[in-house]
């Protein structure tokens, strides 16, 4: 076990790397200076002296090591469309907010979409399952942000009209923007919970009734179990190995996919800069982005590959 | 009682029953057609409701994409006086923001969205089947190497990719498509590579070694050949996810850009005219949530159809 972990280890840390060396040269291919993008106002002197100040009359190799340097103590640079603001430092203050929000919307992905799993295999081939089924492929095919616009409108400003016509105040049930208290997160939450519902349903129905079909299945039956004993001890238990493994993969797509939500709902997460830093064309902090979510997937895979081989004896045997 | 009595009675029992002569030919008649493997997985798929209604809308898109915007070419026409209508007589799914008719440009968006989603898939399609068939058909060290490639690029999110492509480089159809295949081939690389390594130890791969056929031969004339089921259920899955994103693209203003049409930029901007202008909606998300549904239906279909435990 001990050497599969190393192993896993090692991989993550070259897997960072790569990445690391691949944005500091997809960087460097954009042509021009990062101070001449849309203001020529700048001076060729000013920017002599800014090209030094950041250690960009360098040569590349040192520009290099100087950014995987500087990424190891954790300084991404600065962005320039958040008033030279340093890119670790927006990090810092937005990414809880996008780990709250991710968060929220796993917990209801992953138990909602389990327990429509377990419906509709239970239910196979009658109504219940087909309609499960529909609500997968729509939560996996309709965009979030037309999910978003819909729940906005309807449950939002819709039912903020009625609230008003008949309470006659201005309280709102499920606001529409800002992350302030519990209400504001249930839409935002939803929706970003919404993809994994769809992908979990579906893994759960299948992985559901393979198991159902297993010989230790009918013995139980056979040795007079009850019937809820028998889905919940025995099936489900043994269903929820195959949705183990995909939960890393979708912690990090869940926590840094967030910022399409992000930017619609006004959520002052890390998404809604990445979306803004890209119409702004900031590069530097599109790149720290980058580099940060991809450090934050890997290391996520990496800690549920390693707890999953601790938990569950038959990986280790495997592997 | 009859039945002692009649056994007892010898005479009578043999007296009940006629002697058929043995006809050797009719006995050995084959009454089913034999099958192969491919009319029953057609068979099978042809039973299958679901499926081939979500067939009939695929193909329905396809020829829509192909020949609709020969029939209605004007998807730019802008006309002024005319903008922000309701659907009615003159534009039978009304105009947009700036008196485009909205379902020329659907038709347009849908030859577009299609052409990203199949060209992008299809290249996948063959960078994967080339790849994984190297890496389990050689094996060993090759494999080992060609794996840990694979992981290293599994690791690195998607939509990142895509991102990061399309801020460095001019956005249009070719880059979206350039950067969906960019890490986009590997789910089906590995696929294709565990389809292989599973087949190549099977007898007839051992009696076309024994007769001489060529190491490309037995990889591209039996082995591939063989696994093509999962491989076809996988592109036609990946489809509406190269579809999608797209759509998710255009929302950051990533996507294609107007005034050339894809569905998802007509979501995105329908979606922020959201609830003024329900026809500008409506009419993207439903195209676009069919077309989700019927990719996604028929590759289940495929799935089951090609499956020999679900035969009956």
């Amino acid at each position: 076990m001990r050497k599969y972990i190393l192993k896993r280890i090692l991989l993550a840390v070259v897997t960072i790397y790569v990445i690391m060396t691949l944005t500091f040269f997809i960087m460097h291919s954009i042509p021009g200076t990062p101070f001449k993008m849309g203001n020529d106002s700048l001076s060729e002197d000013t920017i002599a002296v800014l090209m030094e100040r950041y250690g960009l009359d360098q040569p590349l190799y040192r520009q290099y090591f100087k950014y995987i340097g500087n990424i190891f103590r954790g300084d991404f640079g600065v962005s320039t469309s958040n008033g030279y603001r340093s890119v670790s430092d927006i990090i810092k203050t937005s990414f809880p907010v996008s780990a709250d929000l991710g968060i929220r919307a796993l917990i209801f992905g992953t138990v909602a979409g389990i327990l429509l799993g377990i419906t509709s295999a239970l239910h196979g081939g009658k109504p219940v399952d087909h309609m499960s089924t529909v609500i997968a492929i729509i939560g996996i095919s309709v965009p979030s942000f037309v999910l978003g616009t819909v729940l906005q409108t309807i449950l939002g400003l819709g039912l903020s009209r009625w609230v008003k016509l008949i309470f006659n105040t201005e309280y709102q049930l499920f606001p529409i923007a800002r992350w302030e208290s519990f209400r504001y997160t249930l839409i935002p939450s939803f929706v970003l919970g919404m993809g994994t519902v769809a992908g979990l349903a579906r893994l759960m129905r299948t992985s559901m009734l393979d198991v159902i079909d297993q010989d230790y299945v009918k013995t139980a039956k056979s040795k007079g179990i009850s019937n809820r004993a028998i889905v919940w001890k025995h099936e489900v238990r043994n269903a929820m190995m195959p949705v183990v493994t995909v939960l890393g993969r979708m912690i990090g797509g869940v926590v840094t996919g967030s910022y399409i939500i992000e930017s619609q709902f006004a959520i002052p997460g890390l998404g809604k800069y990445l979306v803004n830093s890209i119409s702004s064309r900031d590069y530097t902090m599109t790149m720290g982005l980058t580099v940060f979510y991809s450090i934050f997937i890997v290391g996520s895979m990496l800690l549920v590959d390693i707890l999953y081989c601790v938990v569950d004896p038959r990986v280790r045997l495997t592997k | 009682m009859a039945i002692t009595a009649a056994v007892n009675d010898k005479k009578t029992f043999v007296k009940d029953f006629t002697r058929v002569t043995r006809d050797i030919e009719a006995s050995q008649k084959i009454h089913r057609e034999s099958m192969t493997y491919l009319q029953g997985v057609v068979r099978t798929l042809k039973r299958n409701k679901v499926a081939m209604i979500s067939l009939g809308f695929i193909v329905f898109l396809l020829l829509v994409a192909i020949f609709g915007p020969m029939i209605f070419p004007d998807y730019e026409k802008q006309d002024l006086l005319h903008t922000l209508q309701k659907p009615g007589a003159g534009h039978i799914l009304g105009t947009d923001e700036l008196g485009r008719d909205v379902l020329t440009r659907l038709i347009r968006g849908t030859r577009v969205s299609l052409f990203i989603g199949f060209s992008a898939e299809t290249i996948n399609l063959f960078i994967g089947i080339i790849y994984g068939g190297i890496a389990g058909f050689i094996g060993g060290k090759v494999d080992n190497i060609m794996m840990r490639i694979v992981e290293v690029l599994m690791s690195i999110p998607q939509t990142l990719v895509m991102i990061l492509m399309l801020t460095i480089l001019k956005r249009g159809v070719v880059t979206l498509i350039f950067s969906l295949t960019i890490t986009g081939w590997i789910g089906l690389a590995r696929l294709v590579r565990g389809q292989v390594l599973a087949l190549r130890e099977n007898e007839y791969v051992v009696a076309a070694k024994v007769l001489g056929a060529s190491k490309k031969d037995i990889l591209f004339g039996h082995l591939i050949p063989n696994a093509v089921g999962p491989i076809i259920v996988n592109y036609t899955m990946s489809i509406p996810g190269a579809i999608g994103a797209e759509a998710g693209l255009s929302y950051l203003g990533l996507g294609i850009s107007v005034p050339e049409a894809s569905w998802g930029n007509m979501l995105q901007f329908g979606a922020s005219q959201f609830p003024a202008s329900l026809w500008l909606f409506f009419a993207p998300a439903v195209l676009f949530a069919l077309a989700m549904l019927a990719f996604n239906l028929f590759g289940d279909g495929l799935r089951d159809a090609l499956d020999p435990k679900m035969r009956k």
